[in-house]
């Protein structure tokens, strides 16, 4: 017996050695093959999740976005610093004088997959069914375009019914892609279209393989006008973060998007890797519930301002790579924010001292407010972030507790439900200061706190209806200034994502800020 | 034992059943839905989710939702995936041969080795090979899988070189044919490594302690008495006697296979069942979520059927009535 066990064992290691050597040699021949002619190669991106479908409008797919922006245009585009618009579709455009009227000049050398040009026509098909679609993600952004004209073949004119000058920047974000109108056009629902699998596209890319689980491969589309130089861009799921930090120092993928701080310093070090810090203006944030009785008064939620630590939470639980914000509206979109009138600093003696002023005593056990709750998510830092506030807090006489949802959960507690006192969130804010109208404007949707303040409604009304940055800038800075009295959110830390790709490519969208898209891989290039 | 066998069976279809509707149940009472995925993050617009609610049928009362469901899945149709729009029984298809891969190859290594070890520590109880197996496998016993799994990947991959990190296929070529299976064979070797390793130790075990409980039987004793070789009586009265415990595990662990190697899915991005399932969670996805849990009740009921027979049929002692 014990023979036939060595025996066994042997066999079982030979069989595995065999595997691992063979496969090893023909791995080399492949990727040699991959990477011939036309500079090309492929180029493998670490993906967390499929997408829900190849139609890049009608859902708010995270896991879609990066893909779709490689398979389709936008009219224009944000580029990697979320604040320059660069032209994708159209090659330009421009808003009359009081931003009511909107006009798009196409590029004339667009073509679908399947031969057919791109035009006016495709535009005015999506806007409009985006519009008449609530189910749609872009749709409630619609509805203040009032008419979509189409002049010539070439000439998109967006008509609004109220000004609004952000309208463009937000026409470069999200779920905005052009669709086909002669595939989409046949009087089934856009989303039961088989072309949703099975896409016509007209990007630098087409799809050519989607394993659900495992990867989306998209190949160069050799009939767009500008072809991009890869051969290939991979998608590759790979849902636990430590994998795929080994995976990318192993060569076995190319580009890890948000990468976890603690690993930052140890990617570093890696001479075949390039790690950098993306900025985005969605800073983490505290939001309060102006409707809950315990925090409506305002000495209460300054008292709660004052004892936030900063500057602990960006080291402690971000590793210093999302650094402390006091702004209201994100630092690094400069001509917007206010940095003049902002969040208090840390001192959790003028924090007790606030509500000894505004009335309130001490209980025995040292508390002058307790009961207090927080509603986090799970990861992503906010539980740990939620630790630390409640540890400052205490020590200034509040008392909070710490609620940790999943956040399908959470979401639909706090952002249905409002049912909350305080909340931490993350969340876009730009590219423009419009976006604080969704946030704090009395009755918009993502106003989860339910702040209105009369004077904020009518400064963010007068920051739209005008395309002068520099008067935009005054309307947005008062209104931060009033933010920044009564306190109805506070930003903590800003948002930073590390991100690391192989040396052996170089021109990624990182590297394109003001030519092209933050996620546009077309100009990535094989080097080595 | 016909008898036996229709009575079993009918009890396991009421337990699907029952467990069904349970499920269904507590999937939607659970807080969140699958329309808040489909909405993406920070988006409440409540035309958005009526209109959604609408289409897929969700503000209909819940009993009414699970007559429907239940009437469609009688027909064989286990609906469609309400995030990825896709049938879920192709969904389950795609998946299911990944998991069964990596989970029975595991589960056949480590009870075979499992096994084998804890006769021979049984054989030689308390001699070193005893305290060494056993320490070893009181070790990997108490290791989390995930754990041990990125460990294997530091040092396999990362360090060795001799293994890819993630995924069952090689993403930069694609292969056909011999190279095909080898590529699989070498990208599932990490993932079944792990697997076994955490799963020996439950068959050394009961190996151990089942060799070593049949050996001071009496009968064995006499045996012994009659001056019949040690060989012939361990290949003979031991062994048989002492392997029904193992058939046992064996078989219960058959019933788990379909979702039971999430974790390890998970630490090397296999794309298996389990990641299906925890995917679906975390999205609320209704249909693909009830199609999961039917196949893995069934998969339970029909291998507890299995075994409960297979026993009845290797032990004289347990009667058909």
């Amino acid at each position: 017996m014990k023979r036939k066990l060595a025996r066994l064992m042997a066999v079982v290691l030979g069989a595995s050695m065999l595997i691992a050597g063979c496969g090893k040699q023909e791995q080399g021949t492949a990727s040699n093959e991959g990477e011939k002619g036309n500079g090309g190669g492929t180029f493998i991106i670490r993906a967390t999740g499929d997408p829900m479908s190849f139609n890049p409008v009608i859902n708010a797919d995270d896991n879609g976005y990066p893909i779709f922006q490689n398979m389709y245009l936008r009219l224009c585009a944000l580029d990697s610093s979320k604040q320059n618009l660069v032209p994708e579709a159209a090659k330009e455009w421009e808003y009359n004088e009081d931003a009511t009227v909107l006009t798009f000049k196409l590029r004339e050398d667009l073509k679908w997959t399947d031969g057919e040009p791109l035009t006016s026509e495709d535009v005015k098909y999506t806007f409009d069914g985006i519009k008449e679609n609530p189910q749609y993600y872009f749709s409630s952004n619609m509805q203040n375009v009032a008419s979509i004209e189409t002049p010539d073949e070439y000439t998109v004119v967006f008509n609004l019914a109220q000004p609004d000058a952000s309208f463009v920047k937000i026409l470069g974000w999200y779920a905005t892609f052009i669709i086909p109108e002669h595939v989409y056009n046949n009087g089934t629902a856009w989303t039961e279209n088989p072309a949703n699998m099975e896409p016509v596209s007209c990007g630098p890319f087409k799809l050519e393989e989607y394993k659900q689980g495992e990867s989306i491969t998209l190949v160069r589309n050799e009939d767009y006008a500008e072809p991009a130089k890869l051969d290939k861009l991979i998608f590759s799921i790979i849902p636990d973060e430590a994998t795929a930090i080994q995976a990318v120092r192993n060569g076995e993928i190319d580009f890890f998007e948000n990468f976890p701080a603690a690993s930052v310093a140890e990617l570093e070090t890696d001479e075949n890797l390039r790690v950098i810090v993306n900025q985005y203006p969605s800073p983490i944030r505290m939001v309060f519930n102006t409707k809950a009785e315990s925090v409506s008064d305002a000495a209460v939620r300054k008292a709660i301002a004052t004892a936030i630590n900063r500057e602990e939470i960006s080291e402690k639980v971000f590793h210093e790579i999302q650094k402390p914000e006091y702004n209201l509206y994100p630092s690094m979109i400069e001509w917007a924010t206010n940095s003049e009138n902002t969040a208090p600093k840390f001192d959790t003696a003028a924090a007790s001292k606030i509500l000894e002023d505004a009335g309130y005593k001490k209980d025995a056990d040292g508390y002058y407010i307790k009961g207090l709750t927080i509603d986090v998510f799970e990861g992503a830092g906010y539980p740990d972030t939620a630790k630390l506030i409640q540890a400052t807090l205490a020590e200034a006489g509040i008392g909070v507790e710490i609620q940790v949802s999943e956040y399908n959960a959470w979401q639909q507690k706090v952002g249905d439900n409002r049912d909350f006192v305080i909340l931490l969130m993350g969340g876009f804010m730009g590219p423009d200061p419009a976006a604080l109208a969704t946030r704090v404007q009395t009755d918009m949707t993502f106003n989860w706190g339910s702040y209105s303040n009369a004077q904020v409604d009518e400064l963010l009304a007068k920051g739209a209806s005008t395309s002068d940055e520099t008067e935009r800038a005054g309307y947005y800075k008062e209104v931060q200034k009033i933010l920044a009295e009564e306190l109805p959110y506070l930003n903590i830390v800003n948002f930073a994502g590390p991100e690391v790709n192989s040396t052996r490519f170089e021109n990624l969208p990182y590297d394109g800020q003001g030519k092209w898209g933050w996620a546009d891989y077309s100009h990535v290039e094989l080097v080595k | 034992m016909k008898k036996f066998v229709i009575r079993r069976a009918l009890t396991g279809i009421l337990t699907i059943i029952i467990v069904f509707a349970l499920n269904f149940v507590i999937i939607q009472m659970a807080p969140g839905d699958p329309i808040t995925t489909l909405m993406g993050k920070e988006n409440n617009s409540p035309e958005m989710r009526a209109a959604l609610e609408e289409k897929y049928g969700l503000d209909k009362p819940l009993p009414m939702q699970l007559v429907s469901y239940l009437q469609t899945a009688m027909k064989g149709d286990l609906g469609t995936s309400i995030i990825y729009n896709r049938p879920v029984s192709e969904m389950i298809g795609e998946k299911v041969g990944a998991t069964v891969l990596l989970g029975l190859t595991a589960a056949l290594l480590a009870a075979v080795i499992g096994t084998i070890m804890g006769i021979f520590a049984a054989r030689r109880q308390g001699g070193a090979y005893d305290a060494v197996s056993s320490g070893v496998s009181y070790a990997f016993n108490s290791m989390p899988a995930f754990w041990l799994g990125l460990m294997l990947i530091i040092l396999f991959s990362s360090i060795l070189g001799w293994f890819p990190s993630y995924g069952m296929t090689d993403n930069r070529a694609s292969y056909t044919g011999m190279a095909y299976v080898a590529d699989v064979l070498k990208h599932m070797f990490l993932p079944v490594l792990t697997l076994t390793l955490v799963l020996i130790p439950q068959y050394f075990r009961i190996a151990k302690s089942s060799v070593l409980q049949t050996s001071n039987e009496d009968f064995i004793t006499t045996l012994r008495a009659t001056g019949m070789s040690e060989k012939k009586i361990f290949n003979k009265y031991i062994f048989r006697n002492a392997i029904l415990p193992t058939i046992t595990i064996f078989g219960i662990s058959m019933a788990y296979l379909i979702t039971g190697v999430t974790l390890i899915e998970i630490v090397f991005a296999w794309p298996g069942m389990g990641r299906l399932m925890m995917t679906a969670i975390t999205q609320r996805d209704y249909p693909t979520l009830m199609g999961i849990y039917l196949i893995m009740s069934i998969s339970v009921a029909v291998v507890m059927l299995i075994v409960d027979i297979v026993y009845a049929m290797l032990d004289p002692r347990i009667r058909y009535e």
